[in-house]
């Protein structure tokens, strides 16, 4: 009795750890992401022909997807977790100012003039000649071995808001192990590398 | 809390600019005796066209003081008679006041009462000239005492600085992007514009893009002062916007409806008016720049064209209110103001239904991206800098939400805070003595203007304590 009583007890108390820590490493639902043209245009953003050369006239008007809203509310749920436990690294691999950074100098570089609107109506009414729409996509893995998916969409429209062309990126990466990060930098890389292929090909 | 020090910021700016435009209005109405050529009401226009400027050094409101400035070297500078301009008799010999000038005596300045006296009817000669009636050969040149003139126009960001003069801020937008392009004036030497650094014009247009982030989330509400009763003691932009599109209506609308009296022009009562509207359609420019939204309201200056039933000023009011209601998605507020519009005005909801809606869904962008992505486009250097990826793993781990923006933000913050509450505290202690019983809101500055003019009176009589009814308006 004596001898079983300390092995229940730590047995006990390593049951109580491992199920306190399964709350905590339970990682958020995946974001639903919706058609980028949701809120924007009564069409689908299947209307846009892809990988179209387009020129482009400035000022650009620059507007964001829903998606962006709904990856960036994600952030913060993803953020959570690893802020508790003090895993920076994988708290800067998700900042999306990252993300943001990459997607708007690729942009800015070639359109200085860019205007950021709301929506359609509004980017007319100040005068914009052109649109770009970006739309982010990202998925990302949790546990070792996970895949973390970035999809980055710019779509081009002219200054009647008529879809142009629909640019892509794509770009993966594989949660290492330990888990610390999930690799959203090194996937974002590879998806603007691929926007920026097609930006020197096919915009003028 | 970035938030809320913006939008107070903004808020003390926005007063700024509204008392300003409400002293533009009401400065006849009380113009008093002054020992400086100017009357105390322009030097309080003077002073508030600073206040505003040193507010707001992006260029912002660039726009609206290109206005305020025309307006002020026309009222002020070259708008006849000054306070401290001598009297004359009726046939142009001089007069120690207004009391010895006796019957068809004359205020106005010693140069156009020179070239008058030659005149068969001096009085009338000085009328004339004053209202700019007399071809502008014959009107002789004013000197301008320079401590009546506005300080220069300024841009400042960060260390920078640089002044420009009034006769090139119309190129200074267009190089901002304000305006589209504009011609070159012949005799006008803009050429120092071309040596601002691309820097600081880059600097500068980062700071212009900001200021619709934070403006358009200030919907405050005017407030009483209990003190005073005048409402708003505190208007937010949009509010400032729409109170400057129903403002900017009613002038345009007594300007074109002074028919009786010469169909519009620009001079005299209908001047006054035409003033009133060129001011208010400046700052509606500007609220639309930005991104603001109206409801039927003409907005380009011009008469309504009326082929239908007239709108008058409450049915236009419903409409805005309706209108802010729907853009606020309070749809109780909506459906009462929308209620109340369809009893007070059916052919105005009529001739508003016919027309089509806005040729693309509305949204508004949300307000994650609008912090992250739209901050980043706004600011691109403060994105990368705090984004920095080769930093070293673990060096980085902040939340990009709080920590580095809160400090970046604050330093700027800080600064415009403290200097916008000593200007609220500024223009609240110039309100009260300076308004009198026409209160500062802007729906008193469309009231009827009366000019000082030969003729009408002396500028030394108190203010008059209700509109006048000269032009048969309310």
């Amino acid at each position: 009795m004596p001898r079983t009583l300390p092995m229940v007890a730590s047995l006990a108390l390593i049951a109580v750890f491992v199920l306190a820590g399964c709350d905590a490493f339970t990682p958020p639902p995946p974001p639903a992401y919706t058609d980028p043209f949701a809120g924007l245009l009564d069409k689908s953003s299947a209307s846009a022909p892809s990988d179209r050369a387009v020129a482009v006239r400035q000022p650009l008007g620059v507007l964001f997807s829903n998606n962006v809203e709904t990856y960036l509310e994600q952030t913060q749920k993803l953020d959570a977790v690893p802020q508790k436990y003090g895993n920076t690294k994988r708290v800067t691999d998700q900042d999306p100012k990252f993300v943001a950074a990459r997607v708007l100098s690729i942009i800015r570089v070639r359109y200085p003039q860019l205007d950021s609107v709301d929506d359609f109506n509004q980017g007319i009414a100040k005068g914009d000649k052109s649109f770009a729409l970006i739309d982010t996509q990202i998925r990302a893995g949790w546990f070792s071995g996970e895949k973390t998916t970035v999809d980055i969409n710019v779509f081009f429209f002219d200054g009647n808001a008529q879809p142009l062309s629909r640019i892509s990126g794509h770009g993966t990466a594989t949660v290492p192990y330990p888990n610390t990060s999930a690799g959203i930098e090194p996937a974002t890389d590879a998806a603007i590398a691929e926007i920026q292929e097609k930006f020197a090909s096919l915009l003028r | 809390m970035i938030r809320v020090l913006f939008a107070r910021a903004w808020r003390a700016a926005c007063l700024a600019a509204f008392v300003c435009l409400a002293i533009v209005v009401a400065a006849p109405l009380w113009a008093g005796r002054a020992d400086a050529a100017v009357s105390a009401s322009c030097k309080a226009l003077r002073d508030d066209i600073t206040k505003m400027e040193n507010r707001i050094t992006s260029g912002a409101a660039l726009t609206v003081s290109i206005s305020l400035r025309a307006l002020y070297a026309k009222d002020c500078l070259n708008g006849y008679p000054r306070p401290s301009d001598p009297w004359f008799k009726a046939d142009g010999t001089p007069a120690a006041d207004a009391n010895s000038a006796g019957p068809g005596g004359y205020q106005a300045p010693q140069e156009i009462a020179d070239y008058c006296r030659k005149s068969s009817d001096a009085y009338l000669c000085a009328l004339m000239l004053e209202l700019g009636e007399g071809a502008s050969a014959n009107v002789p040149d004013i000197a301008v005492d320079p401590a009546d003139e506005l300080p220069p126009f300024f841009l400042a960001s960060g260390g920078d600085r640089i002044s420009v003069p009034d006769e090139c801020l119309l190129q200074l937008a267009a190089r901002l992007g304000l305006v589209g392009h504009v011609a070159r004036q012949t005799g006008v030497d803009c050429s120092a514009l071309g040596d601002i650094p691309e820097a600081l014009i880059a600097a500068l247009k980062s700071g212009i893009r900001q200021f619709p982030i934070t403006a358009l989330t200030d919907s405050t509400r005017p407030t009483a002062d209990p003190r005073t009763g005048y409402q708003p003691q505190d208007p937010g932009f949009l509010e400032m916007c729409n109170q400057a599109a129903v403002n900017e209506t009613k002038c345009t609308q007594r300007h074109f409806g002074m028919s009786d009296i010469g169909k519009g022009g620009s001079s005299g009562q209908a001047g006054a008016f035409n003033d009133c509207s060129s001011v208010y359609a400046g700052v509606v420019a500007m609220c639309k720049r930005v991104g603001v939204r109206f409801a039927e309201i003409p907005d380009d200056g011009r008469a309504p064209q009326s082929p239908g039933p007239a709108v008058t000023d409450e049915c236009r009011r419903d409409v805005v209110n309706y209108a802010d209601a729907a853009q606020a998605h309070d749809s109780g507020k909506a459906v009462e103001a929308y209620r109340t519009l369809s009893q007070a005005c059916p052919d105005l909801v009529a001739r508003t239904l016919q027309r089509s809606g806005p040729p693309f869904p509305e949204r508004q962008m949300g307000n994650l991206t609008r912090g992250v992505f739209g901050a980043c486009l706004a600011d691109p250097a403060s994105c990368d800098a705090a984004r920095n990826v080769d930093e070293p793993a673990g060096g980085g781990g902040v939340d990009w939400g709080q920590a580095n923006d809160f400090l970046d933000a604050m330093i700027g913050v800080l600064g415009v805070a403290q200097g916008a509450l000593g200007a609220a505290q500024a223009i609240q202690a110039l309100r009260a003595p300076a308004v009198g019983g026409y209160g500062s809101n802007m729906n008193s500055l469309a009231a009827p203007i009366i000019r000082s003019r030969p003729g009408l009176g002396s500028p030394g009589t108190a203010p008059p304590t209700s509109h006048s009814t000269i032009t048969g308006l309310p």
